[in-house]
């Protein structure tokens, strides 16, 4: 009782999914709460007051807000089949890619989403120019971000392997092209056939048709 | 770790980003060579130490760079942990507390930059309202780290939060003479304000604060021409 792991989370997020797979990666036992976020639990406003959002890890009644967050949590707590290199030096690498997924790919995905009839192309292009970045710098000629294995920042980029394909087929722009960037597209099959990961995916119809919904409202809401 | 350690830290006098890596490391006692970075003409070391944002700081550690304050703080803290103090706790439930705070401060920061975009009224109206809810915000998220009324400064103790605060709020008053509007309020952040003002006295500190009237015209400067920084 001491030491239960619940996870509250909601289905089509990306930034639960990251946890959860830590979770499983590791063989951590945990409850999963589903929230509705547009009626938020008590529990969850009083976990997480300041951004009232999902995921919380809730660790022996301790709350953890920020994906970032509890992963690096996580990797502290049960260190055992590692997230993170050892060394200090390949930390800071690996560091550096999530927090540049972070920064530049949540600009370049909310651009390509809401991106307006002429915008759509320029953010399909500033997503390609991010994605050939990733590509060519963090990836290279590795299976994995991690290596050999999979690791946090394969984890992080993990939108691109099934987030991104809904996307690109709402705004009706192909991004992830295997010709123009077909190490990252090795990479998102490779990914999706990991054992666990495999087992905890979303799915993709009903992914869909929830961005379609979310992009239907936000567009027919007056400014 | 010994005689053959060689840290040089490429910079700019006036980035907050900069000054956190600085204390950091004076902080923990780690002697360094700094470099000083014109960003309009960047040197070709900063562009081929840090190819992807071309941004400092960078930590170069005997040849290998380092970029991203944070992940700069962290490889810092797991390198030298035996130098001085822990800028982070020990145990991982306080480690998830301070980096989470330590997202959000940067997060104010990123809000007090809009200020600087000499944008229409009514966007730093806006500006300044989310600025004033952070600081709320962190305020009292802030207030549980501290049951006392004010934060113990001590220069034996300085963390990464206080790192933060000092980096992104040590300059207040450089900004409010350019703003013309408090960006510190005392009486509607009691906490942050005497934490900040014990900060800025401490000679570790005092060693890293760029000159007042410089940073005055900097931020003028900024202000008028809309350069993102």
């Amino acid at each position: 009782m001491d030491n239960e792991v619940k996870l509250h989370g909601f289905w089509p997020s990306p930034f639960v999914y990251r946890v959860i797979w830590a979770l499983k990666l590791k063989g951590i036992e945990y409850d999963y709460i589903e929230e509705d976020l547009a009626n938020k639990s008590e529990l969850l406003l009083r976990y997480n007051p300041v951004y009232k959002k999902v995921p919380v890890l809730v660790h022996a009644g301790k709350p953890i807000s920020e994906s970032l967050v509890i992963l690096e949590y996580i990797e502290e707590v049960w260190p055992h089949n590692p997230l993170l290199p050892k060394d200090p030096y390949e930390r800071s690498v690996a560091r550096f890619w999530i927090n540049f997924a972070t920064d530049k790919g949540r600009s370049a995905v909310r651009s390509l989403f809401w991106g307006g009839e002429d915008g759509e192309k320029e953010a399909a292009e500033q997503m390609f120019n991010f994605l050939k970045i990733i590509e060519e710098q963090a990836l290279g000629d590795k299976k994995f971000f991690g290596g050999n294995s999979i690791n946090m920042v394969d984890l992080i980029f993990a939108w691109f392997a099934c987030w991104i394909q809904p996307m690109e087929q709402l705004v009706g722009i192909k991004v992830l092209e295997p010709s123009r960037l077909p190490r990252l597209h090795a990479w998102v099959k490779n990914f999706k056939e990991e054992p666990i990961i495999k087992e905890n995916l979303p799915d993709p119809e009903r992914l869909l048709e929830y961005y379609t919904r979310m992009r239907s409202n936000r567009m027919s809401k007056p400014n | 770790m010994g005689e053959e350690d060689r840290v040089i830290l490429h910079g700019m006098w006036a980035s907050t980003y900069v000054k956190r890596v600085e204390l950091a490391l004076k902080i923990k006692g780690i002697p360094f060579e700094y470099v000083e970075e014109d960003l309009s003409n960047k040197s070709a070391l900063l562009l081929k130490y840090n190819p992807v944002q071309k941004k400092v700081p960078v930590l170069v550690h005997n040849g290998k760079p380092i970029c991203e304050s944070l992940v700069i703080l962290e490889y810092i803290d797991e390198t030298w942990p035996s130098h001085g103090l822990q800028l982070l706790p020990k145990d991982p439930y306080e480690r998830a507390r301070v980096r989470f705070w330590a997202a959000y401060i940067q997060q104010l920061l990123e809000s007090m930059a809009k200020l600087f975009n000499p944008d229409h009224k009514e966007a730093q109206e806006k500006a300044l309202e989310e600025m004033y809810e952070k600081q709320r915000i962190l305020e009292e998220g802030m207030r549980e780290f501290f049951p006392e009324e004010s934060p113990n400064v001590h220069p034996e103790k300085l963390g990464i939060l206080d790192i933060m605060i000092v980096s992104t709020l040590g300059a207040f008053r450089a900004q409010e003479e350019v703003l013309g509007v408090k960006t510190l309020d005392p009486e509607k952040n009691p906490l942050l304000f005497s934490w900040v003002e014990a900060l800025i006295q401490l000679p570790v500190v005092k060693e890293i604060i760029p000159p007042f009237e410089k940073l005055v015209s900097l931020l003028q400067f900024i202000k008028q021409n809309g350069i993102r920084f």
